[in-house]
């Protein structure tokens, strides 16, 4: 708006006059385009630890449990043994026993549950536990995380990607990578009618998801990234949908959705094991030892939150490393270090609101039902913990 | 269009280019990397890049002389010849000379003239020993860490030693120092992924399956081996448990690519010329 004000009044200006607006027109264009400087470390609020309020300890049937699936009144989980519903107030609700050990997180969707190993997977019926079907991969092969929509439930094998009818277990289609790729992480839906994918041959593929056909392929990964570990559709500040996709290394990618052109790249310095999406921003968490939040519509940084201060100049308590994947609710953004330190940083700003000492060893994952009241976390031991929260 | 960001603001990269020429003579001849509060350092950093080590700028010994003699040069920490000198040098490297940068040490070839990554410069400067964060000062030959050592010298088997002995170390918490066990990070693919998808809970996964598997096979590259039968001196997974990153003390979470580093390596590449 500046500048195209000042290319009209020059007509009727001095050069000196139309130089200045000119000028003006450009720094009011930065400024609108421009993201705001973060705040220096020094100025972001930091908690003092505090022991954590342990609200309910319950022993499930796993020595090692993999990241929870929550609901607002439901736990849902899986581990080494079983998969299992619990309610919140610590009633376990029902328990399966699983065929070969799960390794990723149980996807949920319209009454179908999804439990997952490398070597096989079960869909459970979510009210009940009872099993609908069961998929095993033969001996040599690999399955991927898997996705759940529109009524299937899509896995990687090796280098397909296979589609399974959730209630019947009916292979309904398979689509195949570059061989001898490897599909690992798992892809996403967008609007139940494509499946994104990022597997390990450099591409990225739009595939239909009722035929599995393909609807458009984008090399640009071939020389960027090794494969696309996680992938979230958000919808940015505007409403235009945007793929926000985490590369192998050190990368975060805002990819547009109808042709898989890159239209931002943020580099993050270090691995980004993994990063979480919530309305129209991202998080992660840097080992060069930073907390980001960024704005998914065009990369930029909303805040950084210091976690380890490699330059020793803040004079701040150093955290720990993380594993377990950020986790927002409306409010807060809930940050769980391998010290077994739960920080809550505030969504607008990455301020620190709180710092609790969890008096056991978790494993590496937290969730939240959204009441901003408790979280639930995995114990080294197999337990469930809730953990109360105040901020 | 595709839009890079970094840690630095975007308003920073409407006058980089402009800044660059200025910033590269700054920061190459600056005595220090390290930026007062960590946010100034950021910009600088990519213009040297931009300017510099992408664009192959020709390195002279001078500049790396400087480099290692001076304090953080490659992360906080103390100069490279304070401990590596003609006159004490430690593990044998001499790195106040270029003779003696190109002679290397007991633990071998320090650098590789035409090959930057070559020789034991580069990880010297950017693997961090395990488990992450463990002090420095911790000894590399425990009783556990030599149990490893032995295992890698006597050929790697898949044995009843190695499933007795072995393995139960890498799911011990502290096993070789620190608080964490190895395969809290390296636990193949699950998750929370597992860093460098590396599964250090089986003999398949540590022995035929490496490091990187899928993301070297996305570049049509074999994995990164972590372990040799009877050469543990180029056993990633012997050499990251008993083997500081330099400068000793640097934090664990420093920038591994910091750009003195890729100047390093540019002069290597360059020929590693003593001139």
């Amino acid at each position: 708006m500046g500048l195209f004000l000042s290319q009209h009044l020059c007509f009727a200006a001095s050069k000196t006059f139309c130089i200045t607006l000119l000028a003006l027109g450009g720094v009011a264009l930065l400024a609108t385009t421009a993201q705001a400087e973060p705040r220096p470390p020094s100025e972001l609020q930091r908690a003092t630890d505090e022991p954590a309020t342990i609200l309910g300890e319950w022993q499930t049937g796993n020595t090692r449990l993999r990241p929870f699936t929550c609901t607002a009144d439901s736990i849902y989980l899986s581990g080494d043994t079983t998969a299992e519903m619990w309610d919140t107030h610590g009633k376990q609700l029902w328990q399966t026993k699983l065929a070969t050990p799960s390794h990723f997180r149980p996807r949920l969707s319209n009454g179908v549950m999804v439990v997952a190993g490398r070597k096989s997977l079960a869909a459970l019926d979510a009210r009940t536990g009872k099993t609908l079907w069961n998929y095993t991969a033969g001996d040599d092969a690999q399955l991927s995380v898997p996705l759940i929509a529109a009524g299937k439930v899509v896995v990687g094998l090796d280098s397909w990607l296979k589609a399974f009818d959730a209630q019947t277990g009916e292979e309904l289609w398979e689509f195949e990578i570059v061989l001898p790729r490897l599909i690992a992480y798992p892809p996403i839906a967008y609007q139940d009618k494509w499946i994104l994918l990022g597997p390990g041959d450099g591409n990225l593929y739009a595939i239909d998801i009722n035929d599995g056909s393909l609807v458009w392929k984008n090399n640009t990964g071939k020389n960027t990234w090794q494969y696309l570990r996680q992938l979230y559709i958000a919808q940015d500040s505007r409403g235009q949908d945007i793929l926000v996709a985490g590369g192998y290394k050190d990368d975060l990618y805002g990819i547009k959705i109808d042709n898989g052109e890159v239209k931002w790249r943020f580099y993050g310095g270090n691995f980004i094991n993994s990063h979480m999406v919530s309305d129209n921003e991202t998080y992660f968490w840097s080992p060069t030892g930073w907390i980001y939040s960024l704005n998914v519509r065009n990369g930029y940084m909303r805040w950084r939150h210091l976690t380890d201060d490699h330059r020793a100049s803040s004079g701040l308590k150093e955290w720990g490393h993380f594993m377990a994947e950020l986790i927002a609710d409306d409010k807060v953004v809930y940050a769980l270090d391998m010290r077994d330190t739960l920080h809550i940083l505030d969504r607008t700003n990455g301020d620190e609101l709180k710092s609790y000492d969890l008096p056991f060893n978790a494993r590496f994952f937290v969730c939240t039902t959204g009441d901003n009241k408790t979280v639930f976390v995995g114990s080294q031991e197999g337990q469930i913990v809730k953990v109360g929260v105040d901020f | 269009m595709e839009t890079l960001h970094t840690f630095s603001t975007a308003k920073h990269w409407g006058f980089a280019a402009l800044a660059g020429t200025i910033a590269i003579g700054m920061a190459i001849t600056a005595s220090s990397v390290m930026a007062q509060d960590g946010e100034e350092l950021d910009q600088h950093v990519q213009a040297v890049f931009d300017t510099a080590i992408n664009a192959n700028v020709p390195i002279s010994y001078e500049r790396i002389a400087t480099l290692m003699r001076t304090d953080n040069a490659f992360g906080e920490g103390a100069a490279c010849v304070v401990c590596h000198n003609s006159a004490k040098a430690y593990n044998g490297l001499d790195l106040s000379s270029c003779d003696g940068i190109l002679k290397g040490g007991v633990n071998g070839t320090f650098v590789t003239p035409g090959k930057g990554k070559g020789g034991t410069m580069r990880r010297s400067l950017r693997d961090n020993r395990m488990p992450l964060g463990i002090s420095p000062s911790y000894p590399s030959s425990t009783k556990n860490h030599l149990i490893v050592l032995d295992w890698i010298d006597n050929g790697i088997k898949n044995d009843a030693n190695f499933k007795k002995n072995v393995l139960p170390l890498f799911s011990t918490a502290g096993a070789f120092g620190g608080e964490t066990k190895c395969t809290d990070c390296h636990m193949s693919n699950e998750e929370p992924p597992s860093f460098h998808e590396l599964d250090l809970s089986s003999w398949a996964g540590i022995v035929e399956k490496g490091a990187d598997s899928i993301a070297r096979a996305a570049e049509g590259l074999p994995p990164v081996m972590v372990v040799y039968a009877g050469k543990p001196e180029k056993s990633k997974l012997w050499l990251r448990i008993s083997e500081n990153r330099m400068p000793l003390g640097i934090a664990s979470d420093a920038d591994r690519d910091p750009y003195n580093l890729h100047i390093l390596m540019n002069w290597v590449d360059q020929g590693a010329k003593c001139k």
